[in-house]
């Protein structure tokens, strides 16, 4: 398992960021943390605690009210577009963020905007989809595919763009066990192939055994950060149901279980 | 997993696939107009194209029985408040053969074109007008194209979840129509937000590029013919 050495220079960095919406919600507050290079991140917390705003602060989607997103230790806003490139961001409903009628176009999309030529971007396009498995498909209507297939086609257009940093909202939700399955092993293959991966999550039974570090959030908050087995204990305090009885059995043993792929 | 509606684009060959989206889009824009000023055996003219072009694309019998209930519906109103209005059988009969022609042009477009190339042909047609953001507006009608389809999916769950809950057994209209209408928008809305959100994180811009193909000796061919039966269209 590899751990973030704090000491070497992070990939993406958050500093003191809070967020409140109209009405006086505060969906962040003062959230700190960094992010190291090829690291498997967990972030997780029950509906509400602040997740999915944080997600859209890291690709510049929101702008914080206070504090800021470090990408390489430059501020995300200084070059927004290059930044997105960069961190790919994989959303909780597959199907509205397709934009196109075929597999392939819509893959398509991100190089496209990037004004990359066409050679380059059918290039790309076949290469995303080989890595996602959907390359027999590249001429498939996109509202043919099953929820799996949709959320794969959602990695491969972020894919297309040669991200760094890939961060997935809710991957596994509405999906079924062979669905969960072949995100996962996506996942994990992305993991390998030396992508930083950010998958924010209130499952932690379908993924936790493969990541390297956890973030348990709660009311905006950052309540824990550590490595998986030694803040698991803590997760069911916050709403996160886990596969066992954490005052009976080791947390190890627990999170031994928590893959959908063992 | 979805089916291919009637109202989305079809991977089933038709001889209108390969045309360029920017004859297409004219044609289809031609027509429509005509539908409403052509005489009798000129819309008879027009229908006969429409029927014959939708056709060819092979449509699923299923989904046209389908929406053809709706687009029959339609025709049934259309039929009465014309014929209220204006008191002659025959005059309604051509107000519903010119809404019908108007749908399956409609549905040829829709079904022989990718909500792509329908963008890229109306930012060709709206590039060189003033004070307008094509690419803006281009963007709009493709997705607009891409989820009228999802919308009605949509609706129909919507409308399942209603029954399941005795809406039948509900007496004011109104109620009916909201219970209808509320969440639908509701849906609209996030679905909008979403796809704004993930069309920004996939670093959409309103100055795009746009790369159009040259029309081909087939796109004049096409423009030409449709010319043709247009112009015999106003003669008959």
């Amino acid at each position: 398992m590899h751990f973030f050495n704090q000491k070497t220079m992070a990939l993406l960095e958050v500093v003191h960021l809070s967020k409140s919406f109209p009405g006086g919600t505060e969906a962040l507050k003062d959230v700190s943390f960094l992010v190291g290079e090829g690291e498997f991140l967990v972030i997780s917390g029950k509906n509400g605690s602040g997740k999915s705003v944080l997600m859209r602060h890291l690709n510049g989607l929101y702008k914080p009210d206070e504090g800021k997103v470090l990408y390489r230790g430059t501020p995300i806003f200084k070059d927004i577009l290059m930044v997105r490139q960069k961190i790919g961001m994989v959303f909780q409903n597959s199907s509205s963020q397709i934009v196109s009628q075929t597999v392939g176009k819509d893959v398509a999309f991100g190089p496209e905007n990037l004004h990359i030529n066409a050679v380059e971007q059918n290039k790309r396009t076949n290469k995303a989809l080989e890595d996602v498995g959907l390359l027999d498909k590249i001429d498939h209507n996109t509202r043919t595919l099953s929820g799996g297939e949709k959320r794969r086609l959602a990695i491969a257009g972020i894919l297309a763009m040669n991200p760094e940093i890939i961060i997935l909202d809710e991957p596994f939700s509405n999906l079924d066990f062979p669905g969960v399955q072949q995100v996962l092993r996506q996942i994990l293959f992305l993991h390998k192939k030396g992508h930083t991966i950010i998958c924010i999550t209130h499952e932690l039974d379908k993924v936790l055994y493969h990541a390297d570090r956890l973030i348990l959030m709660d009311k905006g908050s950052i309540v824990c950060d550590n490595i998986p087995g030694k803040i698991l204990i803590k997760a069911p305090q916050y709403g996160i149901r886990i596969p066992g009885n954490i005052e009976k059995e080791p947390p190890l043993l627990i999170l031994e279980r928590m893959s959908w792929l063992k | 997993m979805a089916e291919i509606d009637l109202f989305h684009y079809s991977p089933v060959p038709s001889p209108l696939k390969n045309l360029d989206p920017r004859i297409k889009f004219s044609l289809l824009l031609l027509y429509t107009v005509l539908i409403y000023q052509v005489h009798t055996w000129g819309l008879v003219l027009l229908t006969a194209i429409a029927t014959i072009l939708f056709f060819s694309g092979k449509p699923s019998l299923k989904h046209l029985l389908f929406r053809g209930k709706g687009i029959l519906i339609l025709g049934i109103l259309i039929y009465f408040a014309t014929y209220g209005a204006e008191k002659n059988t025959i005059t309604a009969l051509l107000s519903v053969l010119r809404f019908v022609t108007t749908v399956l042009l409609g549905m040829c477009l829709i079904s022989t074109t990718l909500p792509e190339e329908i963008e890229k042909a109306v930012y060709w047609f709206l590039k060189p007008l003033p004070f307008i953001s094509a690419s803006v507006i281009a963007t709009r009608i493709r997705l607009t194209f891409m989820f009228i389809p999802d919308l009605m999916e949509t609706a129909e769950k919507i409308k399942e979840a209603r029954i399941s809950r005795c809406i039948q057994r509900e007496r004011n209209p109104f109620k009916k129509m909201t219970t209808l209408i509320i969440p639908l928008l509701s849906s609209v809305i996030e679905r909008a937000e979403v796809t704004a959100f993930a069309m920004e994180a996939r670093c959409y811009t309103d100055k795009k590029h746009y790369t159009l193909k040259h029309l081909t000796l087939k796109d004049y061919a096409a423009a030409a013919v449709g010319l043709g039966a247009a112009g015999l269209s106003i003669l008959l």
